[in-house]
């Protein structure tokens, strides 16, 4: 019940945003666990940094003094995260390269 | 009670001291002497309990554990595939429920019970890495297949991680409202783009351009090699 008030209530609120921050988070982490290849980890990743950005936009935006550090913050969030899909996507490719496979479980030879 | 009684009863004690220890120490490598120490620890403690007739166990609340442990093992037994497998591992789990007794009479005073627990220790990680280095791990066929056991687990612990974070967001004040300085638009975004963060920004060009270089020879190693 706390949860669905907090969104019925309180659309242009702090915690209505924090809350969806926390739901892109599970989702993502849920993704993360799930499934098997490795695309759909790196999606899954990204929901991760999606739902951080929504919690740094949030706060910045309805607590602190100057909302453009939070709106830079994220801007600089999604820079890297695009360093990162195209590092995880070069990965992928020598993945494949050796493995004919992009399935997680298949890396066997990484396991510890 | 008689001397001779009371002596008797005294090496009976030494003795299922003795077959526990040799219970334990025979743990990981010998499982004719282990089972030897062990049912001999139990005959010992039978006889002990002929010759006193004292019961040395109080209830604890133990026993219902160990019965319903046992009333499962029976079910899953009655209800397995193989039930001749199954008879035998019920027997034998069956005679294994008595250690913790033998070990509770054996450690009866502090210095022996100490000791018990010192060659435990030893015996388990011993057993532990010797399970490590035999350990073959093949892929049993379990009764839910992988995919739906590992999507319920992963949603269990990803809706467990969202509502308790809710409940955080939920249950906290935070700090009060600053007084801002400007509104936010896109025209402050830029300008503190350009200024206040120009090196971060600068930084940032620096650190896609590596990545692209770095993902480029990642994915150009062992192209030669293929073709």
């Amino acid at each position: 019940m706390n949860i669905i008030n907090l969104l019925a209530h309180a659309p242009g609120s702090l915690d209505a945003y924090l809350a969806i921050g926390a739901l892109l988070f599970a989702i993502g982490f849920f993704g993360f666990l799930r499934h098997r290849t490795l695309v759909g980890m790196l999606v899954s990743g990204e929901l991760i940094l999606a739902g951080a950005s929504l919690n740094f936009m949030a706060f910045a935006h309805f607590r602190a003094a100057d909302p453009v550090v939070g709106q830079a913050f994220t801007l600089f969030i999604m820079g890297i995260a695009a360093a990162e899909a195209a590092i995880v996507l070069s990965i992928m490719i020598a993945v494949y390269r050796n493995y004919h496979s992009i399935d997680a479980r298949d890396l066997k030879e990484m396991e510890g | 009670m008689t001397e001779d009684k009371i002596q008797i009863i005294k090496w009976v004690d030494g003795l299922i001291y003795f077959f526990t220890i040799l219970f334990l120490i025979s743990l990981t490598n010998s499982i004719f002497v282990n089972q030897c120490g062990y049912y001999l620890a139990l005959f010992a403690i039978i006889y002990r309990y002929y010759l006193t007739r004292e019961q040395p166990f109080g209830k604890t609340g133990m026993e219902y554990a160990f019965l319903f442990y046992m009333a499962a093992e029976i079910l899953s037994t009655i209800f397995s595939l193989e039930p001749g497998h199954s008879f035998h591992n019920l027997l034998k789990r069956f005679f294994l429920i008595p250690i913790v007794y033998t070990f509770i009479i054996s450690a009866r005073d502090f210095e022996r019970a100490k000791k018990i627990f010192l060659i435990y220790i030893g015996a388990v990680c011993v057993t532990i890495m010797f399970a490590l280095m035999l350990a073959n791990p093949t892929d049993e066929p379990s009764m839910l297949p992988r995919n739906v056991l590992i999507g319920l687990s992963s949603f269990l612990v990803a809706g467990m991680l969202a509502v308790g974070l809710i409940m955080v967001v939920a249950k906290t004040h935070w700090m009060p409202k600053a007084v801002q300085l400007n509104a936010g638009t896109v025209e402050d975004l830029g300008r503190a783009l350009l200024t206040r963060f120009g090196y971060a920004f600068e930084l940032i060009s620096v650190v896609l351009l590596l990545a692209i270089l770095g993902a480029l020879v990642v994915a150009r190693t062992g192209r030669r090699a293929q073709s």
